[in-house]
């Protein structure tokens, strides 16, 4: 308790430039989950699976990259690193694209009008195997890309953005902006949408949902892909790590509300900010969990608003 | 990983060879992970094992009464958890008819194995469980070679006290700031600095709890930043040691002193370079330290033979592995005999020195006769600094600014 007392004292009184630190941070951070659970929010939106292998999608993103980045350094040990990580998040998204499309046929076409029940238990199952498999073939090691980049000093050195966040969040909204576009004007884009919107009309316009079902489903594998890449060099790669972006990207897309695309990006920066805040005042050990109580209390509210709009129509 | 699943699958053929072949040997057992997150180290848990049993076989083996025998191990991989290593643990015991166990990986599994040994009364030797609560249920037949957790960043502590009264300063004026992931190992290392750091008079300005599944310690960083302490511990295994060097260098946090553990583990200097020059690593054991025995000669023979064999140079984890081979052989010679309790006595009368260091059991069943050992990254190498009875090198303090 006097640990938090100190911590607001901090904030307010005592260092208030290093508010600026935590939003700044959070912000970064945020891009790269919004990525990710803009991702979980296409599978879901769409194909009604909740994905919760997600993390384990990124991490294996990440390795394709930590891999290609490592092999490129060798082969051409005198180009900048940047380059190969850039060069990295297309093959990433390529790879955890194609491997998603594997996954796709051999497991998700097969649950893909059960129920929800069904589905979070087969894609926990991947997860699962997911991890064990990573941890066999790239060991328990933790694994990180080193970009060698600068950072940013503000304020007497009290307000720092590192680089690698920075071309991480930057490379983030890339790689958002175009997946967007791709979703909003795209004939492939269109179809996703209408088999999302009513999958029984869709199939009498001609469409093949279940060739779109796929397609979203490696869709979502290529930006795993891509955030795993970024999350490579920003954070710290380990098979068991998954469940970070899973959870974050969960409590994202329902903060959000499923299918509201804007919606995710703002509740990913916000996310982002409030978790740092409750990192500094609370303690770390409750990032977490003050994460997690967002969904109950969004839930709640949203039912609140609900009945009192119906109140309201009466 | 591919080594840890070959390794385990010759000795568990050499063993089941063993079994039938003849009534000479003398089988321990052993429930390491294989699978799971503990896998990395449970593969240089077996390896140092092997290493150990391997050289006294081949040396002719233990001499146990005018008898000679050989050593073999029963490998079972408990998969990183708990409820699996006791199940196994009665499955070595009971089903297997096995006398005598060497430790897990870990302390959980260590704690979760201790009560299975202690009810049929079998011996353990565990080099890999530094928990202290481990030692304070008054277990009779469990024996630790490595040092208790409490002890592996109070050292640190000292030397920040040392530093500052060369200098001319007050102990009692030193910040510290630390960092500990939210399991009992850390948490023991906690409260061991926190202890030493009451002593001195010091304050703790930071004192955050990392959780399990930690990918960010930004909000940590910026209160050290703003607090500037004179020492900053971190205690998180790898990940926290990975994750701490990273973001000290990116959110250019300065701390005159950095105190780590797992900083050889997580290869903070080949992942991060310059990032992780002058931090301080806590260790159970280091290969240039003067320590020897008869079986391995010194812990640098040690170092090199484990290097031909396995490929890699041994981390703490494989060298305090081969030593509770050592002085479970050294325990059955003493013993004269395999009956349980006797070995038992002999094991709690343990005086030796091996290549790993100074081996002695306290009534607990801990080693007290072993200090820790601080390194410090000095020019993208590790050298040992403290205690200054074996240090290669000065301390470097401050640590440069990058």
């Amino acid at each position: 308790m006097d640990n938090i007392l100190t911590n607001i004292e901090l904030l307010t009184t005592l260092a208030p430039t290093i508010n600026l630190e935590l939003i700044a941070n959070g912000l970064l951070v945020g891009a790269i989950f919004a990525l990710i659970a803009y991702g979980m929010a296409l599978v879901w939106g769409v194909m009604d699976i909740i994905n919760v292998a997600q993390g384990a999608f990124v991490i294996l993103g990440g390795y394709v990259s930590f891999y290609f980045v490592n092999a490129m350094a060798q082969v051409a040990p005198n180009t900048p690193g940047i380059l190969w990580i850039v060069v990295s998040m297309p093959i990433a998204a390529a790879a955890v694209a194609l491997f998603s499309l594997i996954v796709f046929k051999l497991v998700i076409e097969r649950i893909l009008d059960r129920d929800l029940f069904i589905s979070l238990l087969a894609t926990f199952g991947i997860e699962l195997v997911m991890q064990q498999a990573m941890n066999q073939i790239f060991t328990a090691e933790e694994r990180v890309i080193d970009a060698h980049l600068p950072t940013f000093a503000f304020l007497d050195y009290m307000v720092n953005i590192p680089g690698s966040r920075l071309l991480g969040a930057v490379l983030g909204i890339v790689a958002a902006v175009g997946i967007v576009a791709l979703v909003r004007y795209s004939r492939f884009g269109r179809a996703i949408r209408a088999t999302a919107q009513n999958p029984r009309a869709a199939r009498i316009m001609g469409i093949d949902t279940n060739r779109v079902y796929a397609m979203t489903f490696a869709l979502n594998g290529a930006i795993c892909g891509i955030a795993g890449s970024i999350v490579a060099f920003v954070y710290v790669l380990h098979p068991f790590q998954g469940l970070v972006y899973t959870l974050r990207s969960f409590a994202i897309v329902i903060l959000a509300g499923i299918g509201n695309i804007a919606g995710v990006i703002f509740a990913a920066l916000g996310l982002g900010v409030y978790e740092n805040y409750s990192g500094f005042v609370l303690g770390p050990e409750f990032q977490d969990g003050m994460v997690f109580i967002i969904v109950p209390i969004t839930l709640l509210v949203r039912a609140w608003i609900m009945r009192r709009k119906r109140q309201y129509l009466k | 990983m591919k080594h840890a699943l070959f390794a385990g699958a010759v000795t568990l053929a050499s063993a089941a060879l063993a079994f039938g072949a003849s009534a000479e040997t003398i089988t321990l057992g052993a429930a390491v992970s294989q699978s799971g997150k503990y896998s990395t180290n449970g593969m240089h848990t077996i390896n140092g094992y092997n290493m150990a049993v391997e050289l006294i076989n081949a040396r002719g083996g233990v001499k146990v009464g005018g008898k000679t025998y050989k050593l073999a191990v029963k490998y079972y991989d408990d998969e990183s958890t708990p409820a699996r290593g006791a199940e196994l643990a009665e499955r070595l015991i009971k089903q297997d008819g096995v006398k005598f166990l060497l430790g897990p990986y870990s302390s959980g599994l260590t704690k979760a194995i201790a009560p299975v040994t202690e009810k049929y009364g079998v011996p353990m030797v565990e080099a890999n469980g530094a928990s202290r609560s481990l030692f304070t249920n008054g277990y009779k037949y469990l024996f630790a070679v490595l040092s208790t957790s409490e002890q592996y960043l109070a050292s640190s502590v000292a030397l920040a006290a040392e530093m500052a009264k060369a200098e001319g300063r007050d102990p009692a004026s030193l910040k510290v700031a630390g960092a500990f992931e939210n399991d009992p190992f850390s948490q023991d290392i906690r409260a061991g600095v926190l202890d030493d750091a009451k002593k001195y008079g010091m304050q703790i300005v930071v004192d955050d709890k990392l959780p399990k599944n930690l990918s960010d310690m930004t909000p940590t960083m910026t209160k050290v930043k703003a607090l500037k302490p004179d020492l900053f511990v971190v205690s998180g295994h790898s990940k926290g040691a990975a994750t701490a060097t990273r973001q000290m260098a990116e959110q250019n946090v300065y701390v005159p002193m950095v105190a780590m553990t797992h900083c050889d583990s997580a290869d903070i200097i080949g992942k991060f370079g310059k990032a992780a020059e002058g931090i301080l690593c806590a260790a159970q054991w280091a290969p240039s330290l003067t320590y020897r025995d008869d079986l391995f000669g010194s812990a640098a023979d040690f170092a090199k033979a484990f290097k031909e064999k396995y490929g890699y140079a041994p981390p703490y984890q494989a060298a305090e592995s081969a030593a509770a081979v050592e002085v479970f052989a050294n325990a059955f010679e003493r013993a004269g005999s395999l009956d349980q309790a006797k070995v038992r006595d002999a094991l709690a009368a343990t005086d030796m020195q091996t290549f790993y260091g100074n081996v002695k059991f306290d009534k607990t069943g801990k080693n007290i006769a072993k200090p820790m050992v601080l390194f410090q990254v000095q020019d993208g190498q590790l050298k040992v600094v403290a205690p200054t009875k074996w240090a290669e090198a000065k301390v470097v303090y401050p640590r440069k600014r990058n």
